[in-house]
């Protein structure tokens, strides 16, 4: 029998749709397998399963009278405890927001709520989103459903770990220098950050104004275009959102990439665990035989990508933080304490040319478009390592963690880009690796192309942690 | 102005009294942070405004 909590979000909204399964049915569904998994996972802040069972019985009888409103229709979905929700516990990780109850719902949860979308709960996440592990002392660490010691992913850990183990549909992240992408990848699942400004941040706690991007993190290709599609819209409470049209589904049509290049820069190759690197190679043979167009590029200015994240990220977050570090700084998790007190030292002078030096970056990553379509590379350098390791090992030289963790995704926090990750294999542990694709601001269409096309050739979806 | 006594006014403007390991561990990722941060000082400038004028033309 299907277990239907592991089924895409696409197929679940055609059952729905067409009265097969019922919303309660896998409302039910999921309350079951987070009763079996969450005391091994600890994905979940906040639970709200009695809110989503009684939504549900009215949201059944609303589609068994013909008032079908759309795929999100009925779907249980999980919000990363960030994004605010009225009336619901909203800690951004945190026990110093611990009886934090927002008023207001954020852009994103009332576009969900709107959709017809079931909320299962808020889920865990690094403190502050201030970190790419998925470490919590508050509400303890977040696990991996691959492998419970090793770590998630972050800062959206907990997203990452519901939907690959099948406790929710969909969840929503944010990604400020790979918090949606990172988890995503080490959990084996799909996780999109669309172009900077397409989902409003109104009512998510900040942790860099300019590099943030909230994303949806599902099972497939097109259910995080689904879920971007029910969120994007020009939104007057954020004055960095844009109006942008939905994604078109049409690239589920076809296979066929036979007219798109896709660029491979080499910067991205390099100081990459050589099981991944096999992985990416067999990825980059199976777009070519998809018809796809191979191009190698470089792109210098990527040494520069950790320096210039760290210069606006930093300052940025120690900025939003500042009256908790005056005042009460030893409720802080001691990690991102030091991460927040260090973005003290960057001057107003080093922000600003850091700020300056983004966009002569930007040019130079807008120009590989010009000979390509997009741009891939691995998500993550390695494999999920153990919870709480500080340091990996990368072909005999040391990285830090969380350095080697965020190292491919910054570029496209810093440009905007649009940048999804997809599922290409495994190691020999058993551990998912992740593809990265990325396209030119606002071309969602282009890489969800890819990715899709990728996806059904490999079938890499079909595979689900035992837990 | 050293590093050593950079790091002790930014602790004093900031009323960072800690702990000597916190103190210790800070003074680490500070030092990390600022060599980051000293990087983009590779980069010339040629063009002193607009902002977007930045130019790497010698290295690029």
């Amino acid at each position: 029998m299907t277990d239907l909590t592991l089924i895409s979000l696409n197929e679940q909204s055609q059952l729905i749709k067409t009265k097969a399964i019922s919303p309660t049915d896998l409302v039910e569904a999921y309350a079951n397998k987070i009763s079996e998994t969450e005391s091994t996972l600890n994905s979940f802040i906040t639970l709200t399963l009695d809110q989503a069972k009684t939504k549900s019985l009215q949201t059944t009888k609303q589609i068994a009278s013909g008032n079908y409103i759309g795929p999100l229709h009925g779907i249980p979905v999980a919000l990363k405890d960030l994004f605010d929700t009225a009336g619901i516990k909203t800690t951004s990780g945190s026990k110093i927001y611990d009886a934090r109850i927002p008023n207001e719902d954020s852009t994103v949860a009332s576009k969900l709520n709107q959709a017809g979308a079931l909320l299962l709960g808020k889920l865990n996440m690094h403190p502050f989103a201030y970190g790419p592990t998925g470490e919590n002392e508050d509400y303890g660490h977040m696990h991996n459903p691959w492998n419970p010691n090793k770590l998630t992913g972050g800062s959206s850990g907990g997203s990452g770990s519901s939907v690959s183990a099948g406790q929710c549909t969909a969840a929503l992240g944010s990604d400020t220098g790979g918090s949606v992408r990172i988890p995503a990848a080490l959990c084996g699942i799909v996780g999109f950050k669309p172009s900077y400004g397409k989902i409003s941040k109104y009512g998510v706690t900040p942790l860099s104004w300019s590099l943030d991007h909230p994303g949806p993190l599902t099972r497939t290709v097109e259910d995080s275009v689904l879920m971007i599609n029910a969120m994007s819209g020009h939104d007057p409470k954020d004055p960095a959102s844009i109006a942008t049209n939905p994604i078109s589904l049409d690239f589920m049509k076809s296979n066929d990439i036979s007219n798109i290049r896709i660029g491979v820069p080499q910067e991205f190759l390099e100081n990459i665990d050589p099981e991944m690197s096999k992985l990416i190679q067999d990825a980059i043979l199976v777009l070519q035989n998809l018809g796809a167009e191979i191009k190698t590029l470089n792109f210098p200015m990527h040494k520069y990508s950790e320096s210039i994240s760290n210069c606006i990220l930093m300052p940025e977050a120690s900025s939003y933080h500042k009256s908790i570090l005056k005042d009460i700084p030893e409720q802080i998790y001691e990690p991102v304490r030091l991460r927040l007190h260090a973005g003290l030292f960057i001057s107003a002078e080093q922000y600003v040319t850091a700020q300056r030096i983004r966009q002569v970056y930007i040019e130079q990553l807008s120009a590989l478009f010009s000979e390509v379509d997009v741009l891939i590379g691995p998500t993550e350098p390695i494999f999920a390592p153990d919870i709480l390791s500080n340091s990996v090992e990368i072909n005999g030289s040391k990285w830090n963690t969380s350095a080697a963790l965020t190292s491919l995704n910054r570029p496209y926090n810093i440009s905007g880009m649009p940048a999804i990750t997809v599922p290409c294999g495994f190691s020999s542990d058993h551990l998912p690796g992740g593809l990265q694709i990325a396209g030119k601001l606002f071309d969602e269409y282009t890489v969800a192309k890819v990715a899709y096309a990728y996806q059904e050739a490999c079938q890499w979806k079909t595979l689900h942690p035992s837990i | 102005m050293s590093f050593s006594e950079e790091f002790i006014t930014i602790c004093q403007r900031y009323n960072i009294s800690e702990d000597h390991d916190y103190l210790n561990a800070l003074e680490r990722h500070a030092r990390a942070t600022m060599e980051s941060a000293k990087l983009l000082e590779e980069l010339l400038l040629t063009e002193q405004s607009p902002a977007t004028m930045y130019r790497n033309s010698e290295k690029e």
